[in-house]
């Protein structure tokens, strides 16, 4: 035994004492600071607590590289009791050991949020009051939106994602479960309603009628150069087919042979009518149902112009609006289903664009002049304009002809559903519409005039119109979205490649026809698959998506099995040919030696006994 | 002796004892055929699509349902279900289609040769009657799977036949069984490709078959006898003596020839079968209209010809050499054989096939 052993011992049973007793020590300390705010929806310390934001307390350097689930082995949420948390007063944190939150003197920074939020929804009722921390002027910005299903903000605000205003410098470092506690829910403005009350419909321009006489042709065709040209125009209109004439919108008489006669006032001559005036001129007629009754025309165009911006905007004097004319044509107006008119339905798009491509005409207005660009790009333009498929919509398809008006967020939805019916059914069942006014509409994910086609690409990525655009990908609508892309895009893929066994089996000449029926049904289920999932049901679409999986399996496993009977009958085929022709060479040897005994035969004896034995 | 005889000669004796068929047999075997004919053997190549369409059409008839809810799904099972049926109707379908190939080339070496004159007159004219009825066994036969294809081309067909003036429009009711093509059209068809067309077939082929036997083929070489006089064949009923060295035996010889013949077709026929089986389209829809609608091809000159010439032209122009192709024998006077002595009738000859052939390509390119 020697002193080194004994003072190994004595160190060893120091270290002993010292593991044991520091534990106790921390746990009879408590000196580290408390969380003076409630965890839930806080659970990223570091969040706030790195920067600094929002006058969180910043954290020590010498808690560098410390992570998240670090935190609360030392620090512990405050004891706060229920009372104390509702209490409106109760802003700021009153136990000794928390320490208060640093408030920025400067208005414009980062403001803290000191108090749980639980019961303290509406901000203002407290920093409206001299109670609390004063807000702006003015109220911070209300959110225009309903909540469900965006609850991060930041997806759309941080960088200004689909038209969504991008948030101040100062809010910089700001976490997503603090926006809430200044901004709150708003209410949508109310839609603009039409000031100009509907005009009575005027009376027809009455003139005395002689048949077949129309001086007024007579002499502007005999003029030549403008007024000959409009004669012209005239004469190719539905109007003349009609016998609608000269005086029946400028008056005067066309029976009288004198121009002083005619074109008098007292003639009920009106010259070129006003362009205010127009519309009434075309609705003594066109609004007169005992009138159209025979041409089977509708008669509402007028009550529908007067309620439409450009109607409205006219009886305010505002006279770069469209009226009847300008659409219809003056003198040429043609039927609306003659291809050379201008309200053809492929025609209207380039009609309307005449004005609202024209930047200088619509600057007034800060109306954007790129909607026919960006139709001419999409699949309804490259439906209507290219392929000349009239059932792609053109601009009055959604917008309305005679009653033109900007369509509001409700109308949207109504007009693609009104073609898309079956998607418009399933849309109308999802979160996204349960949102209301303000929940995404058909336009915010397939875009307004540039209509894309949709792909299944759609559900990833967060780009523009793309679902990551406002929902991150972790988070639950996120995963639906994944979930979404995944079956569909696999029931896609099987119906592909059942697709190509058929196209395989088919070139081989194997009967197909009713692999094709079945893979039609496989593709309906996929289909009404892309359609159901506007509802956003994972159910729904998987179980379509199901049934399209399972049918092309079938079909690709029966393709491929007629691919093999194909390779089968082909070498049997290869078989049976050469069996025919090992025939066929025993055949001609026959044939060979018989030649060669008649020949010899010919030679030796005119006639032969032809009997056989 | 008698015991040491195989069975099949002892049945041979029994019904020679009491028939006399070795007679019988001899009479239709042991006929010589001169050496310089030249047929190509497209005759007998004929008899023997005939023969395999008789075969494999029975074996069809067992499955098929000749009704216009039924012939649908029935050939899809028999192309899918019956053990070989894919086999049999591709074989009936490539069948049909050289049967009349083969019928047409048996015509034109006829023609050419300029062997259907004095004395074979008759066994041309049933020769015409049996291409008319090969034809109306491809039509009809045609409309029996009841498909897109099918059907339109029976319609577009029976509308050649309603172009014919006065009696087109009684004839295509007749044909369509109504104005349209419909379940009573397809009955119809059947009836008539397995009834009314078989029977014809087979009473024109024993006229034609026993006359080719009495008269024996001809010798293209031959040379003009003097006028008036009646030169027949080779047959021992009907021909002068001729040096034996001329002459070839039809037994074994000429019918070894034709058995290989067969053999290389039935070679074809499975090859084809295998290769390109026939199809079967979407099921006939007459609300439907394909975009390209077209007769089977042996008819795609008449359809084409009626497209581009004046109605009248495009269906009196074909009836008209129908009917000269029928009597030809007796408008054709010119005894002469050889090509070169009978210029105009080689002449109309190779411009009508010429046509015919460009207007069937036409039609099958527009």
């Amino acid at each position: 035994m020697d002193h080194r052993i004994l003072h190994r011992l004595g160190v060893a049973l120091a270290l002993l004492v010292v593991v044991l007793l520091v534990p106790t020590f921390m746990a009879a300390q408590d000196a580290f600071p408390t969380i003076p705010h409630p965890l839930e929806g806080r659970d990223n310390c570091l969040a706030c607590h790195e920067t600094g934001a929002g006058g969180a307390t910043k954290i020590p350097d010498d808690h560098a590289g410390r992570t998240i689930e670090m935190c609360q082995a030392c620090h512990q949420p405050a004891p706060a009791t229920e009372e104390e948390m509702l209490a409106p007063t109760a802003e700021t944190p009153s136990a000794a050991e928390s320490p208060t939150p640093e408030v920025s003197p400067s208005p414009a920074g980062p403001l803290p949020v000191p108090h749980t939020l639980e019961g303290r929804e509406n901000c203002l009722e407290c920093h409206q009051s001299a109670e609390a921390t004063p807000v702006p002027e003015g109220g911070p910005p209300v959110i225009p939106h309903p909540l469900i299903g965006r609850e991060n903000c930041l997806a759309c605000h941080a960088e200004g994602i689909g038209g969504a205003p991008q948030i101040p410098e100062d809010h910089a470092g700001r976490p997503n479960d603090i926006c809430q506690a200044c901004h709150q829910p708003g209410q949508l403005p109310a839609p603009p309603t039409p000031t100009a009350p509907a005009e009575p419909i005027p009376t027809p321009i009455a003139y005395p009628h002689a048949e077949g006489v129309n001086t007024c042709l007579d002499c502007h065709a005999a003029l030549g150069g403008k007024h000959a040209e409009i004669t012209a125009q005239w004469q190719r209109s539905i109007h003349a087919e009609r016998d609608v004439v000269c005086a029946d919108c400028h008056g005067g008489d066309p029976s009288a042979t004198d121009v002083n006669q005619s074109m008098s006032p007292e003639a009920g001559y009106i010259g070129v009518p006003p362009k205010t005036e127009i519309p009434a001129l075309c609705a003594s007629c066109h609004a007169d149902v005992s009138l159209m009754r025979q041409y089977d025309l509708p008669t509402d165009q007028y009550a529908k112009y007067q309620e439409s911006t450009h109607g409205i905007r006219l009886a305010e004097g505002d006279l770069n609006v469209t009226t009847c004319f300008d659409c219809h044509g003056g003198h040429q107006i043609l039927k609306a289903n003659d291809p050379a008119s201008t309200v053809y339905p492929s025609n209207v798009p380039a009609l309307c664009a005449g004005c609202h491509s024209d930047k200088e005409l619509m600057a007034p207005y800060n109306i954007p002049t790129n909607q026919f660009d960006l139709y001419k790009q999409s699949v309804h333009g490259h439906a209507l304009l290219d392929n000349q498929d009239f059932r792609a919509p053109n601009c009055a398809t959604c917008h309305g002809t005679h009653g033109a008006a900007p369509p509001g967020f409700e109308e949207v939805a109504n007009v693609c559903g009104s073609c898309h019916s079956a998607t418009q059914d399933y849309y109308i069942k999802s979160p996204h519409a349960q949102l209301g006014d303000s929940g995404p509409k058909c336009v915010d994910c397939h875009g307004r005039y540039d209509v894309t086609k949709p792909s299944e690409a759609m559900y990833l990525g967060a780009e523009p119109r793309h679902c990551g655009a406002c929902h991150a990908p972790d988070s639950p609508p996120g995963q639906v979205a994944q979930t979404l892309y995944d079956s569909i895009s696999a029931a896609a893929q099987d119906i592909d490649e059942a697709e190509a066994a058929i196209r395989q089996a088919q070139s081989v000449g194997m009967l197909v026809g009713p692999l094709e029926g079945q893979l039609r049904e496989a593709n309906t289920s996929l289909i009404t698959a892309r359609a159901a999932q506007h509802t956003l049901d994972v159910g729904t679409v998987t179980a379509k998506t199901d049934d399209a999986s399972v049918v092309s399996e079938e079909v690709k496993a029966d393709a491929e099995a007629a691919v093999a009977e194909s390779v089968f009958r082909r070498q049997a085929m290869i078989v049976a040919v050469v069996v025919i022709a090992l025939c066929i060479v025993a055949l001609f040897l026959l044939k060979r030696e018989l030649d060669r005994q008649s020949e010899a035969e010919a030679e030796q004896a005119p006639r032969v006994d032809s009997s056989e034995p | 002796m008698e015991t040491q005889r195989s069975l099949v000669w002892r049945v041979w004796d029994w019904l020679d004892g009491r028939y006399q068929v070795a007679s019988i047999v001899d009479g239709l075997l042991h006929v010589d055929i001169p050496r310089t004919a030249r047929t190509y053997y497209f005759g007998g190549i004929t008899l023997f699509f005939f023969i395999v369409q008789a075969i494999t059409g029975i074996l069809l008839a067992l499955y098929y349902q000749p009704s216009a809810d039924r012939a649908y799904d029935s050939i899809l099972f028999i192309m899918n279900r019956v053990n070989f049926g894919w086999l049999i109707r591709s074989i009936h379908s490539w069948g049909a289609n050289l049967m009349i190939l083969f019928c047409v080339l048996h015509l034109l070496r006829i023609f050419f040769q300029g062997v259907y004159k004095a004395p074979r007159e008759i066994t041309w004219v049933m020769g015409a009657l049996l291409l008319a009825v090969t034809l109306g066994f491809g039509f009809t036969g045609y409309l029996l799977p009841w498909d897109q294809r099918a059907y339109w081309a029976t319609t577009v067909g029976t509308e050649i036949a309603g172009a014919v003036p006065i009696a087109g429009p009684p004839l295509i009711v007749l044909l369509r069984s109504g104005s349209e093509v419909t379940a009573r059209t397809l009955s119809r068809f059947f009836g008539v490709h397995v009834l009314v067309l078989p029977a014809s077939l087979l009473a024109l082929l024993a006229i034609h078959l026993t006359l080719v036997h009495v008269q024996g083929l001809a010798d293209p070489r031959r040379r003009v006898e003097p006028e008036g006089e009646v030169v027949a064949g080779s047959a021992p009923l009907a021909r002068p003596e001729q040096p034996k060295r001329n002459l070839l035996p039809f037994f074994p010889n000429y019918v070894l020839d034709e058995v290989i013949a067969w053999y290389i077709m039935l070679a074809i026929l499975i090859v084809l079968a295998s290769l390109f089986p026939a199809g079967l389209e979407e099921p006939a829809d007459p609300l439907l209209t394909p975009e390209h609608t077209k007769p089977e091809w042996y008819f795609l000159f008449l359809y084409q010809g009626l497209k581009v010439v004046p109605r009248i032209v495009g269906v009196l122009l074909p009836m008209v050499g129908a009917i000269v192709l029928l009597v030809l024998p007796f408008i054709d006077r010119n005894p002469h054989l050889a090509a070169n002595k009978r210029p105009i009738a080689i002449g109309i000859g190779v411009v009508s096939l010429i046509g015919i052939i460009a207007f069937t390509i036409w039609g099958w390119l527009s």
